[in-house]
C-alpha cells in the first residue's frame, strides 16, 4: 500500500475516534443541560400550582363550611386552566385519592415517592408510549390530610432535540471527514511525491542508467536522503566507469598483444616454411634465418618483459637503500656498449645520494629509457644520464636529442603496444613495452615521471625519488 | 609476368611475401605506407594488391577507396581478425581477406583464385612438353592427350602451379583432399602415393616429380 494511503487511513482513523469522542461529550453535556432546564421548569410549575392551590385553599378553609375535596377539585381545575401550559397536566391527590385530574387515565408510576418532607419536590422521569414524562410531587398537610400535588409534564421535545442534535452532529462530522479526507490526501501527496521521484531515480538507476540523479531540494529528511542518493550514485558510476575503463583496457591488452604477437609468428613460421619447402640461394638462406632469429628473439623479449609487467603488477616489491652513483655507473657499464655500436655518446654525472628501491628492477627502467633514447637519436648524436640532489629529493634525467615526440602521443607512450613510429621502433626492435614495464616499476616506488619533449629537438625523462637518508633522518630524530 | 604490389609495413613479412612471390613467378613491388603506394599507383599498373590494414600515413581502408576505381583486385593482409574487420574489410571492396598468421601456400592459392575470377591467369600451363588447360581439363603431352581422374588432374596443376617448390604431404592432402583431413586414415592412406605413381606413369614424370625423403614431392624444372 502507497505510504500517502496509509497516512490518510491512520489520519482518518484518528480524526474520526475524536470526533466520535468528542461529539459524545459535548452531545452528553448538551442533554443533561437540557434536562436541568426541563426539570427546573416542571419544578417552578408545581410550585406555581401549589401555591396557588394552598392560597385558594386558605380562604376556603376559613369558611365554616366546606367540602374540601369539591373545592379542590374546582379550585384545581381553575389553576390548570388559569396557570399551566398545554404540555403540562395537574393531579391532586387528597389522603390518597385522586380528586383532581386533568386528563383521564394518568396512572402515577409507582416508584414516585409522595411522602417527603415539606418543602422538597420530588421527581421522576418516565416513557409512556414514545412519550417523555417528567412528575413532580409535593406534600403538604391540610386539615388532618394530606394533599398531594402533582405535576406531569411532557418533555418528549427533549428527546427530539437530542435526535436533532445527534443527526446535525453527524452530518457535520461527516463534512468535516470529507474535507479533512481531501485535505490529508492533497497534503501527504505533496509530502510524498519526493519519495516517489526517488523512487522513479532509483528504479531508472538499478536498471543500468547510472547517470540518472535526484533533484529534490530541501532540508527535510527526503531531501537527506536523496543527496545521500546521490553521493552514492557518484562513487557507483565512478566505480562502473573505472571498471568499464578496466575492461577496455584489459580487452585493448589482449588485442594489441595478439597483433603484436602475430607478427614475428608469421614471419617465423613463413620462413622455416620457405626453408623448408624450396631450395634457396644462401643468400636467401641467410637472410631468412636471420629474420627467424631476431623476430624469435623479439618474441623473446616481448614474453619477458610481459611477464615482467604481470608479476609486478601482483607482486610487491622489496626495497633496499641504494647508493644512486654506484646505480647509475652500473647503467652505465651495460647501456655504452649498445650506444657506442650506434655511434652515439653518453654522458653522465652524478651527485651522491641514497635512494630506496630494487637495484634491478631499477636498472630496467634506466636501461630501457636510455635504449629508448638511442632508438631516437641518429648517428653522432649524445644522450645525457645524470642524477641531482635537490631538498630531500633526488632526480635522475635521461636526455636525448633525437626525433622528439608529438604531445598527441605523449599522454599514450606508456601505454602497453603503443609505438610512436611502429616501423622506426619495429626496425630497432621494439615492442611497445618497454615504458609501459618502466612506469610500472617507478609507480611501485613511488617516483614520478616527467616526460617533456619537442619533435625534432629531444625528449627529457625527469625521474623523482625521494631520498632514502630523508626518511632514516626522520626515524632516527623521533 | 603478372604484376603484384606488396603494402606492408613489417619489412620481415613483406619480405618473406616477395621471396615466396618471386619464386612462384610473379614480378614483385614491395611499399611500406600507404602513402608511397598510392604515389605508385598513380604511374603504375598493377595486376593485384597485398595490402596491410595498419599502415603508416595512409591506412589500408583509406588507400582501399583510392584503388577501388582502378579495377585492381586487393587482398587484405591483416593481424586484425575479428568478424567486424573481416566484414569491414570485405565491405570496402577487397576481393580476400587473409588473417596473420598465415602460411605462404594459403597465400599463394589466395592469389590464384583472385587472378583466376579476374581472368588474369592464364588458363593453359606448361610443364615441359605437358600442357594442361585448366578450363576444359584437357591434358596433353606433346600432341597425345591423356586421360586424368579428377584427382590426379587436380595434382598435377597444384605440382605445375608450385614448381620447385618441396610439397609436403600434410599440405598435398590439404590442397587435393581436404576432405580426408580430419579422417583418422590419414597417417595410414597412400592414396598420395598412388596418384603421384599413376602421374609419373601416364606423363613420365618419373625423374621430373622427385620424392622428398621424410617430407613429401617436388615438381623439378
Amino acid at each position: 500500500m502507497k505510504f500517502r494511503y496509509k497516512v490518510l487511513i491512520i489520519n482518518m482513523l484518528l480524526l474520526s475516534a475524536v470526533l466520535l469522542a468528542v461529539g459524545y461529550v459535548i452531545l452528553k453535556r448538551s442533554y443533561e443541560l437540557a434536562l436541568d432546564t426541563q426539570i427546573e421548569n416542571a419544578v417552578l410549575e408545581n410550585n406555581l400550582a401549589e401555591a396557588s392551590i394552598e392560597y385558594s385553599l386558605l380562604s376556603v378553609i376559613n369558611s365554616p363550611r366546606y367540602d374540601l375535596d369539591s373545592e379542590l377539585a374546582s379550585i384545581s381545575g381553575q389553576v390548570y386552566a388559569g396557570m399551566m401550559s398545554d404540555t403540562s397536566d395537574l393531579i391532586i391527590l387528597y389522603s390518597g385519592n385522586q380528586v383532581f385530574s386533568s386528563e383521564e387515565n394518568i396512572i402515577i408510576p409507582d416508584d414516585l415517592i409522595l411522602q417527603v418532607d415539606n418543602n422538597i419536590k420530588n421527581y421522576i422521569i418516565t416513557e409512556e408510549d414514545g412519550k417523555l414524562f417528567i412528575y413532580i410531587a409535593s406534600f403538604c398537610k391540610i386539615d388532618k390530610g394530606i394533599l398531594n400535588i402533582i405535576t406531569r409534564r411532557d418533555i418528549t421535545g427533549l428527546k427530539r432535540f437530542v435526535k436533532k442534535s445527534i443527526n446535525d452532529y453527524r452530518s457535520l462530522s461527516l463534512i468535516i471527514l470529507t474535507f479533512a479526507t481531501l485535505i490529508i490526501y492533497i497534503i501527504s501527496y505533496f509530502l510524498t511525491r519526493p519519495l516517489e521521484k526517488l523512487n522513479k531515480v532509483t528504479d531508472a538507476f538499478a536498471k543500468g542508467s547510472y547517470s540518472e540523479r535526484s533533484d529534490i531540494k530541501g532540508h527535510d529528511e527526503v531531501a537527506l536522503l536523496s543527496d545521500k542518493f546521490n553521493q552514492m550514485a557518484d562513487s557507483v558510476e565512478t566505480h562502473i566507469g573505472e571498471l568499464n575503463d578496466m575492461i577496455k583496457r584489459r580487452d585493448q591488452f589482449v588485442a594489441d598483444f595478439t597483433h603484436e604477437i602475430k607478427t614475428p609468428m608469421t614471419a617465423i613460421i613463413g620462413y622455416a616454411d620457405t626453408l623448408r619447402s624450396m631450395e634457396l640461394s644462401e643468400k636467401e638462406r641467410l637472410t631468412a634465418l636471420n629474420y627467424i632469429f631476431s623476430e624469435g628473439k623479439r618474441l623473446e623479449d616481448m614474453s619477458m618483459k610481459l611477464f615482467d609487467l604481470i608479476y609486478l603488477k601482483s607482486n610487491a616489491i622489496e626495497k633496499k637503500p641504494i647508493p644512486a652513483v654506484s646505480l647509475g655507473n652500473d647503467i652505465v657499464n651495460s647501456v655504452k656498449p649498445l650506444l657506442l655500436t650506434d655511434g652515439i655518446t653518453l654522458k653522465h654525472d652524478f651527485e651522491q645520494g641514497i635512494i630506496a628501491g630494487d637495484r634491478e628492477l631499477l636498472k630496467t627502467v634506466f636501461i630501457n629509457l636510455i635504449d629508448n633514447a638511442r632508438k631516437a637519436s641518429s648517428k653522432g648524436s649524445e644522450v645525457i644520464f645524470k642524477g641531482n640532489k635537490k631538498d630531500n629529493l633526488y632526480y635522475f634525467t635521461v636526455q636525448d636529442f633525437g626525433v622528439g615526440i608529438k604531445e598527441k602521443d605523449l599522454n599514450r607512450i606508456c601505454d602497453e603496444f603503443y609505438m610512436v613510429d611502429k616501423s622506426r621502433s619495429r626496425k630497432k626492435g621494439g615492442a611497445g613495452l618497454g615504458l609501459s614495464l618502466a612506469s610500472l616499476i617507478l609507480n611501485k616506488h613511488e617516483a614520478v615521471m616527467k616526460i617533456e619533449s619537442t619533435p625534432n629537438v629531444g625528449t627529457t625523462f625527469n625521474i623523482c625519488f625521494k631520498l632514502s637518508e630523508e626518511v632514516n633522518g626522520k626515524n632516527n630524530n623521533e | 609476368m603478372l604484376k603484384i604490389l606488396i603494402v606492408e609495413d613489417e619489412k620481415p613479412i613483406s619480405d618473406l611475401i616477395v621471396m615466396n612471390l618471386t619464386r612462384a613467378g610473379y614480378n614483385c613491388t614491395a611499399l611500406y605506407d600507404g602513402e608511397s603506394a598510392a604515389d605508385m599507383l598513380e604511374t603504375n599498373n598493377f595486376d593485384l594488391i597485398l595490402l596491410d590494414i595498419m599502415l603508416p600515413k595512409i591506412n589500408g581502408y583509406e588507400l582501399m577507396e583510392y584503388i577501388r576505381p582502378m579495377n585492381i583486385p586487393v587482398i587484405f593482409i591483416t593481424a586484425k581478425a575479428s568478424l567486424d574487420d573481416r566484414i569491414k574489410g570485405l565491405t570496402s571492396g577487397a576481393e580476400d581477406y587473409l588473417v596473420k598468421p598465415f602460411e605462404i601456400v594459403e597465400l599463394l592459392a589466395r592469389i590464384n583464385i583472385v587472378l583466376r575470377r579476374y581472368n588474369k591467369t592464364e588458363s593453359v600451363l606448361t610443364f615441359k612438353d605437358i600442357t594442361v588447360d585448366t578450363d576444359n581439363h584437357i591434358v596433353k603431352k606433346g600432341d597425345t592427350a591423356i586421360s586424368l581422374t579428377p584427382k590426379e588432374f587436380e595434382l598435377l596443376v597444384v605440382f605445375i602451379r608450385n614448381k620447385n617448390i618441396t610439397l609436403f604431404r600434410d599440405r598435398l592432402y590439404e590442397l587435393v583432399w581436404p576432405e580426408l583431413i580430419y579422417s583418422d586414415e590419414l597417417s595410414e592412406t597412400r592414396t598420395l602415393d598412388l596418384h603421384i605413381q599413376r602421374l609419373r606413369k601416364k606423363l613420365a614424370l618419373k625423374n621430373d616429380l622427385k620424392t622428398i625423403y621424410n617430407a613429401g614431392y617436388r615438381l623439378a624444372e
